[in-house]
């Protein structure tokens, strides 16, 4: 339980972190989009260059991001595997049945391979840079437009902000639980497998049963203060727009036209 | 299927969309471009997901104003979702990988119960929250916009379904009927998993389905992985289920 790090959010104050959030999350989204336009090497080099550019100006380590990149690991390598053994085109190196290792393919598994790496690296500059909070407020106001489609999307911000207030409290708690178990004898990650989800139900009751009376006693204090829902509601933490954030935005415009310009 | 027809009406479009789709050269990879986009492409059009999406927002949306204003207290039945959302995400935060590619799913285990508790709808809300939330913390895997969507959008939302089965847990509760109580809370773990990891099967293979030239390579590979996650995990989280069910009846009944 120590080893667990809530969210992947890094502080610092770097160029990036100062960005507004809606201008990242907008950019990440895009960015995710228009990567797919990029079908030859000039394309890919130009993605790879502006994302190491991008991560250069977060000052935040390399092997963070690479970090990110393990869990997907091997999903990567299955789709770059089938890419080299399944195209035709080029000159064709080795052949066995429909299985073939050709120029095109190679060139392809390449291709595939960047692509994802650049899309892993892109998500996760967000979120190291990004507070979960402020991302939540990002969002909330890219769906502004969908109240009018009667979507709650107000209270939805507020439950997802209320949701990771209480994520670090609530991991303080099976904390405390768990010593408070193993002071009882309990023994969490030993044994076999049965065992070892016996032990965890000593875990679960005290931490169901406290979080019942959290919500209810949250529920209580928000009716009590007359919380009548978002609209016209005033905020603390404020967005704000400013000049770096319209150059991303127009970075990205540049990018996409380039991009265009550059593709097969 | 209903959009199909409607293509059909449209000549042009459908022309406009060949068109699009012949520009990519041969590559197959970039029949995904057109997926990204939402542009149907050949291989989804037996089964067109963006229509799927738009059904199952205007769904949820729904649910999640009823769940608001749901009984007693406002707020009461989704300050609690929330809160389980949040256990939910702290319980996934725990390492649980057999293997390459195979995960337990502890969050499974409150979102059930919760699923139990208050019924189908608040669950619903309960899954979509702790979805999003995997995407905020940065624990969430996107490899494209369509696949990202449907797995932290839509697929987590469908763990609400194990609530189908809250009714009848409620009323064997009542009624004192022990031995149903385990049989309908397996029932209800089994439910809500499949329900969710077949969006993430789904997902799987639209997405890997457009770079594995042999749709079957993908198709199966997607089931093998997800599938035995989504057995591990319901089974997992039945046993842990019943033995809660065993020791404290009290925590299911709202």
């Amino acid at each position: 339980m120590d080893k667990l790090i809530f969210g992947r959010y890094i502080p610092g104050t770097s160029w990036i972190h100062r960005l507004d959030p809606r201008a990242k999350l907008l950019a990440t989204m895009f960015f995710i989009i228009i990567i797919f336009l990029a079908n030859n090497w000039q394309t890919y080099l130009l993605l790879l260059l502006f994302t190491l550019l991008a991560v250069k100006l977060t000052d935040i380590k390399f092997s963070f991001f690479i970090n990110g990149v393990k869990p997907m690991i091997w999903l990567i390598l299955f789709t770059v595997v089938l890419q080299v053994l399944f195209t035709s085109g080029g000159e064709t190196y080795f052949q066995w049945g429909p299985i073939m290792v050709t120029s095109q393919g190679l060139l392809n598994g390449v291709f595939i391979f960047c692509r994802f790496v650049l899309i892993i690296f892109m998500s996760t500059l967000l979120t190291l840079t990004t507070m979960p909070l402020s991302l939540t407020d990002a969002i909330e106001y890219l769906l502004r437009p969908l109240t009018k489609l009667k979507v709650p999307v107000y209270e939805i911000a507020l439950m997802l902000s209320i949701a990771l207030r209480f994520v670090p409290t609530l991991m303080d708690e099976t904390e405390k639980i768990m010593n408070a178990q193993r002071a009882r004898g309990v023994d969490f990650g030993e044994g076999n497998i049965f065992q070892q989800m016996k032990a965890i139900v000593p875990l679960l009751i005290p931490l169901f049963v406290s979080s019942f009376n959290r919500a209810e006693e949250l529920a209580t204090a928000m009716e009590a203060r007359g919380y009548q829902g978002g609209e016209g509601r005033t905020k603390y933490r404020q967005l704000h727009w400013q000049t770096s954030d319209t150059i991303v935005m127009l970075t990205f415009a540049v990018l996409t036209g380039a991009l265009i310009f550059l593709r097969n | 299927m209903k959009w199909q027809g409607k293509l059909n009406e449209h000549p042009s479009q459908r022309g406009a969309v060949k068109a699009e789709i012949e520009s990519f050269d041969s590559d197959p990879s970039n029949l995904f471009v057109s997926t990204s986009v939402g542009i149907v492409t050949e291989r989804e059009s037996s089964f067109s997901i963006t229509p799927v999406i738009l059904l199952f927002c205007v769904a949820l949306f729904n649910t999640i104003e009823e769940v608001f204003y749901m009984q007693g207290i406002r707020f009461k039945v989704a300050v609690e979702g929330t809160i389980f959302a949040a256990l939910a995400i702290v319980l996934s935060l725990v390492p649980t990988n057999i293997g390459p590619s195979i995960t337990v799913s502890l969050g499974t285990i409150p979102l059930t119960l919760f699923a139990l508790r208050r019924g189908t709808k608040a669950a619903i809300f309960s899954g979509f929250l702790w979805g999003i939330l995997h995407f905020l913390i940065g624990n969430a895997y996107i490899l494209s916009f369509v696949q990202g969507f449907i797995e932290y959008f839509i697929a987590f939302a469908f763990i609400g379904f194990a609530g189908l089965f809250s009714n009848k847990l409620q009323s064997a509760i009542k009624n004192g009927k022990q031995k149903d109580l385990y049989l309908i809370v397996c029932l209800s773990a089994f439910t809500g998993t499949f329900a969710r990891f077949f969006w993430h099967f789904w997902a799987g293979y639209v997405y890997w389905g457009s770079y594995a030239p042999e749709g079957m390579g993908a198709f199966l590979y997607s089931f093998l992985t997800n599938g035995a996650s989504g057995l591990m995990t319901a089974i997992v989280a039945s046993i842990v289920l019943v033995l809660l069910i065993k020791s404290s009846k009290r925590l299911f009944v709202p």
